[in-house]
């Protein structure tokens, strides 16, 4: 099976579940809300009813901005608010946080918003796949929750296995890496060698990250396609199948990531022109935030939809090769 | 000796001696007590500078002096106990790194001779060094010292030294050293303390101190291998190939109070020219690291920006050449001013929204004014050059460059600039400031204030702050011509605080003892704020009256019809706060719904204000320091209050968080 096939019928497949996608866009934002309130009553109370609020309105004013962080520098996530959080910045944050680790470093608050909605997804990835992977292919509540269920013990046992390597990568790797390059720039000629290092590091990071990622997600689907039990065998079995099968698995994996980066580039290039100066823009500016965070949602479908797909197709044609060498044994000598 | 030789030698004396007479032909400019004749010799290899340097010095005082103090920078880097790298430890301890044998640097005067008239024998005084800590009494620092003389120098009288020295450079880790093949010669040679009022001020190198020297002339003469570039202090007045691998570079300047140089084989060399309307040419030399050819126009623009305003704003650069040094990665010599030298700082992948190297060079130019050409204590009044330059380069840099943008950098590398949200380059000062607002009165000795962040804020950003607020009190008028006035007045001079709140009380015709007490001799915080703003209908009249000589019952009902034919009368109130202690007078408007502004100034005496208005529209809102003049006031967000307060911001900038957080929580997805 190509690629380009699996990514087909991967959308066509996610595109019948648009129920699917909706439900994962209400839990998304229901988690945010948990903390958007308390920075909602942040704003209000640094705003009050000050004529700050007209000029709020109308722009940005970076004096109220540096009064608010120095008013709530003790709240924590709070002080995450930033302007450059905004519109394409949300991106560069999160993706810089990805590769560097630094979400460690968010308040206590943060993470643990963070780690209720990654034990959520645990749940839910058993949900989307063993929807996909079912007969019928579609999205009810029952049967998502039924799923996730079943899934839910192994894949968290897989969540345990992969959060070992992300631990060397972000604990060991990441610091070690780090030293080096701080040991290299503190002799270097100049800025370029620690910042060039720092990009080759940036690269291997984002490699190996994607890499990790795949197997994970080859080993959930192996698991939901083979009702595998031991998480151990069907990792290393993941790990076998994307080495096999290198440069298909790699290549859906990274056609679907630019597709991400697609609607990234044009929720950028939209948001700014959303004036948000009155209460329609504000809404209108809203809803293409939630437009852009279901394209997000939708690639992530996509990502084990065509995934599944790739992995039954090759091990058909693995199961055809086969049986098609036990067939014509003559041909299988030759 | 061959013809050629002698005959360039001929030609390099005459060239010398015609540019020389030309610039002894000018009125001098400063009183030239501190004049230093240098003839030195870097080896490169070993990191050491050696030779030996005739010092004039007249005792500019009333007193008779027997003792000279001088600095002896250098020996801040001698060992780790020195007071230097003992603070250092203390307040910036992530800047220093451990020094190895070969990265320590000292300065051993090897002889000191008093020079006596023609014929005399000079008399060695060496023995009499002495080094002493006038500031902390650490016996491990030696970068103070003291020599006696036979016989005190009578008042007015100029004395003659000649001192032979070895400088061991120190790895640059802080303003002067060398890094590999680059290097950055600062504070490096015996130089004389400043004897005034009545006492010598010569204090010992503090890790947030930085320096104060006498104006003098300076002729110096470097020789070093002849693959070295090199830029220095003053004007090159010729260069001598020695024969041997090396080349002898003079370099001479008037009417400057300290010589630096730097040299290195890997420098760009460029030169530019300055013109202006009214102001004098000057050339500009950039040295440029060739990984750095990219900041070239940059650098140069920004210097030509900074050589036109400051200019303009306070007057002429004095000199005929000014030197922008581009320093080597990791050198510790960035971001540093000498006189007609100084040195800034790049960093790829910058684009010209990130305002580097322009900030850091319009800065450093600046303190030409600041430092060099106003030569205040640097020890003692450190606000009164950073303070005075960071509200200098706030104002070129706005004029010359526009807002700053908020940025950052992606995986700590690529540059994102969200032009969206831009601001003016001053605000920048009131975060640094705000939070250690009252740890410390902003006249202080350098190395007394609490932390070197205190010391930061203290000089740069409550000074620049400082600056602002005085700006807009005087108004731009009134306020140009102070600073020009102070400038013009002290230029070439060493004025204290009170030399400034002098000129400021002249000019402004006004007793400002209130505004500097409170603000550079206080650590009090400024903040007024409308503490609640009411407007409703004036209360109809109830009860018993007594009118034309009868008392009449009037009911609350007759009223209010009598005033549906008039007009209603609504009564408002704001009430203004004083929330800090720093008393200033401000300025407070109020805003009616039929678009009347009245304008009220308090002057902020007491803790509040009551202010009462009838009129026939409601209020719509009161802002205490509309124009936000005072830039000192810690909290700009409470100085106002409407009566329609607006809930879309909170709204809006909610919702963007929440994309934010919403984005995060899906990348989070990744480990799931």
């Amino acid at each position: 099976m190509g690629i380009f096939k699996a990514l087909r019928t991967g959308i066509k497949r996610v595109n019948k579940n648009k129920k699917m996608w909706f439900f994962l866009l209400v839990v998304n934002i229901l988690v945010a809300l948990v903390l958007t309130f308390p920075l909602y009553s942040a704003l209000k109370t640094s705003i009050g009813d000050s004529l700050m609020g007209e000029r709020l309105t109308k722009g940005f004013d970076y004096r109220w901005y540096d009064e608010f962080r120095y008013k709530f520098r003790d709240t924590g996530f709070i002080t995450l608010w930033s302007p450059t959080i905004v519109g394409s910045g949300a991106f560069f944050s999160n993706v810089d946080s990805l590769v560097t680790g630094r979400f460690f470093q968010f308040s206590p608050t943060i993470l643990i918003l963070m780690a209720v909605y990654v034990l959520l997804n645990i749940l839910f990835a058993g949900g989307i796949l063993g929807v996909f992977h079912s007969p019928e292919e579609k999205f009810t509540i029952k049967g998502f929750f039924s799923f996730g269920g079943t899934y839910f013990n192994r894949f968290f046992r897989l969540f345990i296995l992969s959060g070992v390597l992300y631990g060397v990568l972000y604990f060991l790797a990441v610091p070690y890496f780090s030293g080096i390059i701080n040991r290299i720039g503190g002799t270097a000629a100049s800025e370029r060698v620690p910042m060039v290092l720092g990009i080759i590091f940036a690269v291997v990071m984002f490699f190996i990250l994607f890499l990790v990622n795949m197997i994970f997600d080859y080993a959930k689907i192996r698991t939901v396609v083979g009702d595998g039990r031991s998480m151990i065998v069907q990792t290393g079995k993941a790990i076998g199948f994307v080495f096999k099968n290198f440069g298909r698995t790699m290549g859906l994996y990274y056609f679907i990531g630019v597709l991400g980066i697609v609607f990234m580039v044009i929720y950028s290039v939209v948001e700014p022109q959303i004036s948000q100066v009155t209460p329609l823009f504000v809404l209108l500016a809203f809803v293409w935030q939630q437009v852009y965070m279901l394209c997000r949602i939708w690639v992530r479908l996509t990502f084990f939809s065509s995934q599944l797909n790739l992995f039954m197709g090759l091990q058909k044609e693995k199961k055809v090769s086969k049986t098609a060498a036990s067939a014509s044994p003559s041909l299988a000598e030759s | 000796m061959d013809r050629k030789l002698i005959a360039g030698f001929i030609g390099l004396v005459l060239v010398s001696m015609g540019a020389f007479s030309c610039l002894l032909a000018q009125e001098p400019l400063s009183k030239r007590i501190a004049n230093y004749t240098m003839d030195v010799r870097l080896d490169p290899e070993k990191k050491v500078v050696s030779g030996k340097e005739v010092l004039t010095w007249l005792n500019d005082s009333e007193v008779e002096l027997s003792e000279l103090y001088f600095h002896l920078y250098l020996n801040a880097f001698k060992n780790n106990m020195t007071t230097l790298l003992t603070e250092a430890r203390r307040v910036y301890p992530w800047r220093i790194p451990q020094l190895k044998k070969e990265d320590l640097g000292y300065i051993d005067v090897e002889s000191i001779m008093l020079i006596g008239e023609e014929g005399v024998e000079p008399i060695d005084i060496t023995p009499t060094i002495e080094y002493v800590q006038p500031d902390d009494g650490n016996p491990y620092d030696q970068t103070v010292m003291k020599v006696t003389l036979p016989q005190p120098l009578p008042p007015q009288q100029t004395i003659k030294l000649d001192i032979s020295f070895t400088a061991k450079l120190p790895l640059g880790i802080a303003r002067t050293g060398f890094r590999d093949d680059y290097f950055f010669v600062a504070q490096w040679f015996p130089k004389i303390g400043v004897f005034y009022e009545g006492a010598w001020n010569c204090h010992q190198y503090h890790v947030t101190s930085e320096f104060f020297a006498d104006y003098g002339v300076y002729d110096v003469s470097l020789t070093l291998p002849s693959n070295f570039i090199v830029g220095a202090t003053g004007i090159r007045l010729y260069e001598r190939d020695n024969g041997d691998g090396t080349i002898t570079y003079n370099y001479y300047q008037e009417d400057v109070h300290d010589f630096v140089w730097t040299a290195s084989p890997h420098y760009l060399v460029y030169e530019d020219t300055f013109t202006h309307e009214y102001l004098p040419e000057v050339k500009v030399i950039l040295l440029l690291q060739p990984y750095h050819k990219m900041f070239k126009d940059r650098y140069i623009e920004a210097t030509k920006h900074a050589l036109r305003y400051y200019g303009e704003w306070y007057g002429a650069y004095p000199y005929p050449q000014v030197t922008c040094v581009d320093p080597a990665y990791r050198s510790g010599s960035g971001g540093m001013e000498y006189p007609t030298l100084f040195t800034g700082g790049a960093y790829w992948l910058t684009p010209i929204e990130l305002r580097s190297p322009e900030g850091v060079t319009i800065h450093e130019c600046g303190h030409e004014w600041w430092y060099g050409i106003i030569g205040n204590n640097e020890f003692e009044d450190a606000w009164m050059d950073e303070g005075f330059d960071s509200y200098s380069d706030d104002r070129v840099l706005e004029k010359a460059y526009g807002p700053y943008y908020f940025s950052r950098r992606f995986l700590q590398i690529f540059p994102i600039v969200f032009k969206r949200f831009s601001y003016k380059p001053a605000w920048g000062s009131m975060s640094g400031y705000r939070p250690y607002a009252e740890l410390d009165d902003m006249s202080r000795l350098a190395w007394e204030f609490m932390s070197g962040t205190s010391y930061g804020v203290n000089s740069y950003s409550k000074g620049a702050l400082t600056m602002w607020t005085l700006e807009n009190y005087l108004g731009p008028e009134l306020s140009a011509k102070v600073f020009k006035t102070y400038f013009q007045r002290w230029k070439f001079r060493h004025p204290r605080p009170q030399d400034f709140i002098d000129v400021v009380e002249e000019v402004t015709g006004q007793d400002m003892s209130w505004f500097f007490d409170q603000i550079v001799f206080g650590s009090n915080e400024l903040d007024y704020a409308i503490e609640r703003i009411s407007s409703s209908p004036v209360t109809k009249k109830e009860g018993y009256f007594d009118e034309n000589g009868e008392r009449a019952f009037i009911t609350g009902e007759e009223e209010g019809e009598k005033e549906e034919k008039e007009e209603v009368i609504y009564q408002s109130n704001v009430i203004v706060r004083r929330l800090g202690e720093v008393v200033f007078p401000v300025e407070v408007l109020v805003t009616f719904e039929n678009g009347e502004q009245e304008k009220k100034v308090w002057d902020g005496e007491y803790r509040w204000v009551r202010y009462t208005f009838k009129k026939p529209s409601r209020l719509q809102s009161a802002e205490v320091d509309p124009d936000h003049k005072i830039f000192l006031d810690v909290n700009y967000t409470n100085n106002s209050k409407t009566m329609n307060p607006r809930k879309l911001p909170a709204y809006k900038w909610a919702f963007r968080w929440m994309f934010w957080l919403q984005h995060l929580l899906e990348t989070c997805t990744f480990f799931s």
